[in-house]
């Protein structure tokens, strides 16, 4: 209950974050939530942001200076995701989400059907070690990600089909 | 209890059930038999409501089960009917082996959940690892949990697919001598002929052209050396002490 609370609090203290554009607050959130964020997490967040604010460079509104506008946009975006990471390394989503079960359900599905992602690919790439000769990967990288590519399409498309039958079995659809 | 009556599946193109034709009394325990691909975990999903006859009809107590005709009665039929899938891995997603198993009885509002989720925890030995995520779990731990969340609604038709691979001797054991104490109605799907008469009283073997080629006890079954190897149960193995050399049927016993 307590974290439902919470979470509730927090949903609308983001929707706040997304509607403001003071770029003060954006820092000041920032730096009041870069403490709980893991290193790995900062980088992977800050790399995204480089790759997703590109476009705006050229596709920005007229009139303002597309520097400053992507800027605010990043800080903004930089803002609601580092407060997010803090806010959960306190608050157990899935506790959050008790109120409903069906929110639950589909949560901790998703982050199943991430983890056995993760899995297979790492047994994947375990047995590409030990079927290869060489340290390296090198060349043979390439048909590599193209065969991950390929058999992960494949795999989230049966795995998706079977536990949606499981489920059914049940009794989730009920 | 379960009626299917001529019952035709097919995955696009490719035809995997035939003109299946099965009774199932209650109390009765059946082993599905037969070798890969013949089309045993396709058929128990057809039981389970989860994939539809394309001809013919699949009858529980009476009623066929249909799309539409499921939905009526939904609630009913999963407390009645439960599956353990052959990949259990699809069945976990929760965040603790507890919430797992707690997780069918929750969906269908059963009574005493707590309780019966240690009851089934014990039973199968996995109550230490109840704190522990599914994720990380060994195959042969992750089959006690899926058998411990299916076996925990306490269903009046149980349909195992391979609940006896990855465990270890000992736990294989325990869970024949578990599922001889619950007394319902079961369907075993197996591949392995030799712990086959243990699961069940009643073989149904499916060949390799998708048909049911046999139907009646084991004594029967295990006489008939070549439906067995028609159904590629049996192989010719050969091998050699020394200068003797031997040759004799054996069936495919590993996973
Ligand atoms: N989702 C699917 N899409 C397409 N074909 C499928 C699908 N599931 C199964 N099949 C095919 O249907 C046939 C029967 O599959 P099924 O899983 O029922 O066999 P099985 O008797 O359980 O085999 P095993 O002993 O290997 O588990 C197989 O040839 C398989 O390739
Ligand atoms: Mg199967």
């Amino acid at each position: 209950m307590k974290e439902t609370v919470a979470f509730v609090f927090f949903l609308s203290f983001v929707f706040f974050l997304a509607l403001s554009k003071d770029w003060r607050l954006f820092l000041a959130v920032v730096f009041l939530a870069l403490p709980f964020v893991r290193l790995k997490r900062l980088f992977a967040l800050l790399i995204l942001l480089v790759v997703v604010s590109l476009p705006y460079l050229f596709f920005h509104p007229s009139g303002l200076s597309p520097w400053g506008w992507m800027l605010m946009f990043n800080l903004r975006a930089m803002a609601m995701a580092l407060s997010s990471a803090a806010f959960f390394s306190f608050v157990n989503l899935l506790k959050a989400l008790s109120f409903s079960r069906t929110l639950r359900a589909l949560f901790s599905l998703s982050y199943a059907q991430f983890s056995s992602y993760k899995r297979t690919y790492g047994s994947f790439y375990s047995a590409l070690r030990s079927r290869t000769l060489r340290k390296r990967l090198g060349r043979s990288f390439f048909p590599y990600a193209g065969a991950v590519f390929s058999y992960f399409y494949r795999l989230s498309e049966k795995r998706a089909g079977e536990m949606n039958q499981a489920l059914r079995s049940r009794g989730f659809y009920v | 209890m379960f009626e299917l009556r001529e019952v035709w599946f097919s995955y696009g193109r490719e035809t995997v059930l035939k003109g299946i034709n099965l009774k199932l009394k209650e109390g009765e325990r059946v082993v599905l038999l037969g070798g890969n691909g013949c089309g045993k975990s396709t058929l128990l999903k057809l039981m389970d409501g989860l994939l539809f006859a394309e001809k013919g009809k699949v009858l529980w107590k009476g009623r066929e089960l249909t799309p539409s005709g499921l939905r009526k009665m939904e609630e009913e039929f999963r407390r009645s009917v439960a599956l353990l899938f052959q990949d259990v891995e699809v069945m976990l997603f929760n965040p603790t082996v507890e919430d797992e198993i707690a997780f069918g009885p929750r969906q269908l509002n059963l009574q005493d959940v707590e309780e019966r989720v240690k009851k089934w925890g014990n039973k199968l030995g996995i109550k230490p690892l109840f704190k522990r995520s599914p994720a990380e779990l060994s195959i042969g731990e992750k089959k006690k949990v899926a058998l411990a969340s299916v076996l925990v609604l306490e269903p009046e038709v149980l349909l195992l697919d391979e609940p006896l691979s990855n465990l270890d001797p000992r736990s294989t054991g325990e869970v024949i001598d578990l599922l001889w104490e619950l007394h319902i109605t079961t369907v075993v799907a197996t591949q392995n002929l030799s712990l086959a008469a243990e699961l069940g009283e009643r073989a149904v073997l499916l060949s390799e052209e998708h048909r049911i080629i046999y139907d009646g006890d084991f004594e029967g079954l295990f006489l008939n050396r070549d439906l067995l190897l028609q159904a590629n149960l049996l192989h010719l193995h050969r091998h050699r002490h020394g200068r003797l050399l031997h040759s004799h049927f054996h069936p495919h016993d590993w996973e």
